[in-house]
């Protein structure tokens, strides 16, 4: 997908909203009310903060609008917007990134389901694997830290590339790549622990 | 061909980032039974990752934001100044056709020092809201640059 950061839509749209044309900005909250729902969903628990939340980027994305300099796409900059208003309400909450020491205790269950051969035994426990596997995704997804299912959701569901994720949360590329390695790898292994667990 | 198993991150970079990945670790993936298992299974994984509905809110967002931001200057502007035609119109019409005899000989009978006074109290008015205009539209760029 190319990156196109100076869109003439973006363009004709933010002109209109700071030239009075309130209304114009119902359409910048319909084109990118999708990708700010996948981040305030995934970083709020809560479904009535979320509400607030909502509100409160968008209002925000209003009132700055005049600072926006087309460097980014405009989604990009709103997702920006979006995930660092939800960073502040976790920091106020200390919900952030799992402490460093938990899930210790995982690790050697996990070495072992790991390092076997092969993940499943036959044929049929992949199969099985597979069928339960849409079941117990979305709850073992939920069970992530908010920044972990943040990325793995803009990677993989929002289609973002690396570039894109950097500049909405405004962490290094490289710590962008490593945090997705490690959400990826979390939650392969939480799926699998509860699998084996379910199925022994 | 590397002789040693991938590790987790070789993994994933096999699966996501194919086009990184050097040729020693493509070549162990084709010939590892286990490696591919594994990466098979992160395929497998994200495939159905990216097929879960995207979340979407149960209330009208746009609805209640719109409602918290001021009224659209544009559309204000635009009654207003359709109403400023209107009453012109309505006005200069009402006075051609209750006073158009009066008002032919207004220009005849008033004194030339009261047509200047008229004049320049209208240029005076009209100076006045122009400036008025201008403060106007500043403060509202003003606002929204904050
Ligand atoms: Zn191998």
């Amino acid at each position: 997908m190319e990156y196109k950061v100076n869109n003439p839509a973006d363009r004709f749209l933010v002109d209109k909203v700071l030239s009075g044309d309130t209304k114009a900005f119902r359409s910048i909250m319909k084109n990118t009310e999708g990708l700010v729902a996948q981040i305030v969903f995934k970083m709020i628990a809560n479904k009535e903060d979320r509400k607030d939340i909502a509100q409160d980027i968008y209002l925000k994305v209003f009132q700055k609008l005049g600072n926006f300099r087309f460097q980014a796409k405009l989604s990009t900059w709103i997702a920006q917007i979006a995930y660092h208003t939800c960073l502040n309400y976790l920091e106020k909450r200390k919900l952030l990134l799992p402490d460093p020491g938990s899930g210790q205790s995982h690790e050697e269950i996990l070495e072992k389901l790991i390092s076997q051969p092969d993940i499943f035994n036959n044929e049929t426990e992949i199969l099985f694997y597979k069928k339960e596997l849409s079941g117990i995704l979305g709850t073992e997804i939920d069970k992530l830290p908010p920044v972990y299912k943040t990325l793995i959701s803009l990677y993989h569901h929002e289609e973002l590339n690396y570039t894109e994720i950097a500049e909405i949360t405004q962490l290094p590329e490289g710590t962008v790549k490593s945090y997705l390695f490690r959400a990826r790898k979390t939650l392969r292994d939480n799926l699998l622990l509860t699998y084996k667990k379910d199925a022994l | 061909m590397r002789k040693e198993h991938l590790n987790d991150i070789e993994i994933q970079q096999y699966v996501f980032q194919k086009e990184d990945c050097d040729s020693g670790l493509i070549s162990h993936m084709h010939s590892c039974e286990t490696c591919r298992s594994q990466a098979e299974h992160y395929t497998f994984l994200f495939k159905e990752f990216s097929q879960q509905e995207k979340p979407v809110f149960d209330f009208d967002l746009a609805g209640i934001v719109m409602e918290q931001l001021p009224q659209s200057e544009v559309a204000r502007e635009k009654t207003a100044s359709r109403f400023l035609v209107f009453s012109v119109i309505f006005s200069v019409s009402a006075l051609l056709y209750f006073g158009g005899n009066q008002l032919l000989n207004l220009f005849t009978t008033i004194k030339p020092l009261s047509i200047g006074l008229i004049i320049i109290s209208v240029l005076g008015l009209f100076g006045f809201l122009s400036a008025d205009m201008c403060r106007q539209y500043r403060a509202r760029v003003k606002a929204l640059n904050f």
